[in-house]
């Protein structure tokens, strides 16, 4: 599909570009016939089953609700989500879940995937036990409530604002980057990388790779492998040829 | 450049030869091409022997200097404040708890390597004259190839990381490597006889340095990939090594059978005999050590005189009659003492002048080079004096009593880096230089001696006999080096080298 704008198939002027239209609408309508739901299927994108869960609390005028709209995303059932055109990219910006009767597990087990989160509120759920690795790879949430039981997850740092004097909530703003925030030294070849509420990691720089990050660069094997093959056989002939060629196995008379 | 003067001179002395030789004189120009040939073989024999156990370091170089990044990949990162993420990058290797014990299990490898080096060159020694050299030198360096690919590499891809495993191999690697000395040191005997053998032998113990050279320059110029990367490449051109070897080399003039320019060149092979078929015209030649016999019969008709030649192969000598052959014992337990000091110079050389002056690794290692170069002229000088004089233990002897006063001064040697040098020369010239004549040399001196009566062969055994107690010395020198050095303080290495040295100028 991505090609069609390449090939200009109504002017049949070469063999190859014949060729090339034939083969395009060989690709296109294989592509229809093996994926028919995505071709029709146009009315919802796919959202995460942590969206449809079953609340109480009534997703409208919250707050994830409010600015999501504001912000011109669309709320399908309890998920503000941003998507492109075909649904081939659904990112899950906020997420609303007061009074779900959610348990930990669920929480962490639904969120893996989802890193775009922005948007998140959780009060009214027993879930005191949740902790900062649960949210897993969301790097940049905006606003965090909470049940009044549990604290903002990392040190002083880690937020840029928090509040906790709402009567149902705690409620953690802006997540920092504690690259940033935090003086992390990463060992040699590496640098930080935010991956998570107040979790960095060190990851290898561009070119490095292997454990610690020691090695960089791909070492050549295929040159070195001809290269080196081809010189001993060529050195090879030439020492047989110069030398082993006048060894004689017995010493018989010419 | 002076192996190929050298070889001049020699084929000047061959041209001088034929044309003296009045029953040659009719076959001039055939001669003339026979004789190129021979160059050849010999210029071959040296070219080979020389880069196959350069190689055979190249390999041993390439551990020593993988050595801090085999550390750290069998570490886990050293514990910081913050436990690092993501923990398979930096904690999921764990040989060991920290990169010091690692570098201590390195120090036991090297020990058990220099062990099982030591007893191999005396079961390769003796093997030697026994097989086919060729054979058994280009086995030697497959098979250490495919260990060190088995150390290096496999391990490392499969991530498979075992102490156990990694000592069985390098021992087996040990007994490996140790075909290499014995049998060039052999070959080079066979090839190139008494006269010229102590200035070729000292240039061509600069092998060993060579080497030393490959394996840095291959080892700095694939680290960066990762240290397997190190060991794959010397392995690689190790196992191109050996097929060159597979089909280059010709371990003895006899295997070429030019009897009638065997005759010729008696006064510089050394450990041939050969015998005719039928005498009608005997030749004897008594300017060699070995003093072999020729007896030749020339036909009249025929100017190819090549044939009615028979050389016979010589039987080998039993190890115990090497080991009573005269001045082997002296000399091994002598070479004992002196690779002790010899090696410890060679490994402790640059860790002493980082440690006790304060200098930079990179400037401590270049300026210990000094030592390497000044052994490898020591050698050739020495070597050079000592074929003119006929004699070699006139020479070796008053080298060792020598070094005894220089060892002291060096010990006092200022924090100056040209004095240092200087002195550092100086010791390399007289112990370093030693001790390449010795290994080479002398070694096939003494394995080639007019006591090795009638087919007798035991140039090969003699040579590892003498290499293997040597290398069982500088094993001893290894464990007791870093004990002293951190027990005593460096004064204490440096009388233990001095009272080895004197040991030896004792047993010369």
């Amino acid at each position: 599909m991505g090609l069609a704008p390449l090939i200009n198939c109504s002017r049949k002027n070469s063999q190859l570009m014949r060729f090339l239209c034939v083969l395009l609408w060989i690709a296109q309508t294989t592509s229809q016939t093996l994926s028919p739901d995505k071709a029709m299927n146009k009315a919802t994108p796919e959202v995460p089953h942590l969206c449809n869960l079953d609340c109480r609390f009534d997703i409208n005028k919250t707050h994830v609700a409010e600015n999501c709209l504001s912000h011109g995303f669309d709320m399908i059932k309890r998920c503000c989500i941003d998507s492109t055109e075909d649904f081939s990219v659904v990112d899950v910006i906020g997420i609303d879940l007061q009074e779900c009767n959610m348990t930990q597990e669920i929480f962490s087990t639904g969120i893996i995937g989802i890193n775009t989160l922005q948007y998140i509120s959780l009060e009214g759920n027993d879930l005191s036990s949740l902790n900062k690795t649960d949210f897993h790879r969301n790097t940049g949430i905006l606003y965090l409530s909470l049940p009044k039981n549990l604290q903002c997850f990392g040190n002083q740092s880690a937020w840029g604002k928090v509040v906790y004097d709402n009567p149902t909530a705690t409620i953690c703003y802006n997540e920092s980057n504690p690259c940033q925030t935090e003086n992390v030294t990463c060992p040699d070849n590496s640098h930080c990388v935010h991956a998570g509420i107040d979790l960095i990691e060190c990851l290898c720089d561009e070119d490095y790779h292997g454990y610690k990050c020691m090695n960089k660069g791909k070492f050549p094997v295929t040159p070195f492998a001809i290269g080196l093959s081809i010189s001993t056989v060529f050195v090879c002939i030439f020492f047989w040829f110069t030398q082993r060629r006048y060894v004689k196995t017995s010493n018989k008379n010419k | 450049m002076c192996v190929f003067i050298n070889l001049l001179h020699l084929s000047y002395h061959l041209w001088h030869l034929l044309l003296t030789n009045k029953i040659l004189q009719n076959s001039n120009k055939k001669m003339r091409i026979r004789l190129t040939r021979v160059e050849s073989h010999k210029a071959a024999v040296f070219v080979l022997t020389f880069f196959s156990y350069a190689l055979f370091h190249a390999n041993r170089k390439a551990f020593s200097n993988v050595k801090s990044s085999t550390a750290a990949v069998w570490t886990p990162h050293n514990l910081t404040d913050r436990r690092l993420q993501p923990e398979d990058l930096w904690y999921s290797h764990d040989l060991f708890a920290t990169e010091d014990d690692a570098e201590k299990f390195e120090g036991v490898l090297d020990t058990a390597f220099m062990l099982a080096y030591a007893v191999g060159l005396f079961l390769n020694g003796y093997i030697g004259d026994r097989v086919n050299m060729r054979i058994l030198l280009a086995v030697g360096m497959g098979s250490t190839s495919v260990l060190v690919f088995v150390f290096g590499c496999i391990a490392e891809w499969t991530l498979f990381y075992n102490k156990y495993f990694y000592a069985v191999i390098w021992i087996v690697n040990g007994l490996m490597q140790s075909t290499g000395w014995p049998v060039v040191v052999a070959c080079m005997g066979n090839w190139f006889g008494q006269s010229s053998r102590g200035v070729l032998l000292g240039l061509w113990s600069s092998c060993a340095s060579v080497g030393n050279i490959i394996g840095a320059l291959l080892v700095s110029s694939v680290l960066s990939y990762g240290y397997q990367y190190a060991f794959l490449v010397t392995s690689a051109i190790l196992l191109s090594g050996s097929f060159i070897v597979l089909f280059g080399l010709i371990p003895s003039p006899i295997d070429v059978a030019l009897a009638y320019l065997l005759n010729l060149l008696l006064t510089y092979f050394c450990c041939l005999k050969i015998k005719s078929v039928d005498n009608t015209n005997t030749l004897q030649r008594s300017d060699t050590v070995s003093q072999p016999i020729v007896k030749q019969n020339y036909p009249s008709e025929d100017d190819d005189v090549t044939y009615d030649i028979q050389a016979t192969r010589p039987t080998s000598m039993s190890f115990l009659k090497a080991c009573l052959l005269p001045g082997v014992i002296p000399y091994a337990l002598a070479y004992a003492f002196l690779k002790l000091v010899n090696y410890s110079f060679f490994f402790w050389l640059p860790f002493y002048l980082h440690n006790a002056f304060k200098w930079e690794e990179s400037v401590a290692d270049q300026l210990s080079t000094a030592y390497d170069v000044a052994g490898i002229v020591g050698g050739t000088v020495v070597g050079f004096m000592s074929d003119r004089l006929g004699k070699r233990t006139i020479m070796i002897v008053p080298m060792l009593i020598f070094s005894i006063p220089s060892l002291l001064l060096y010990s006092y040697s200022p924090n100056d880096r040209l004095v240092n040098t200087v002195l550092m020369s100086l010791i390399g010239c007289l112990i370093g230089g030693a001790a390449n004549l010795i290994s080479a040399a002398v070694s096939a001196d003494l394995g080639c001696q007019k006591q090795i009566q009638g087919d007798d062969r035991a140039l090969a055994t003699v040579t590892g006999i003498i290499d293997g107690t040597g290398s069982f010395g500088a094993a001893l020198g290894q464990i007791a080096v870093p004990y002293l050095q951190t027990g005593l303080g460096w004064p204490s290495v440096f009388y233990l080298f001095m009272i080895c040295v004197s040991f030896q100028s004792c047993n010369e």
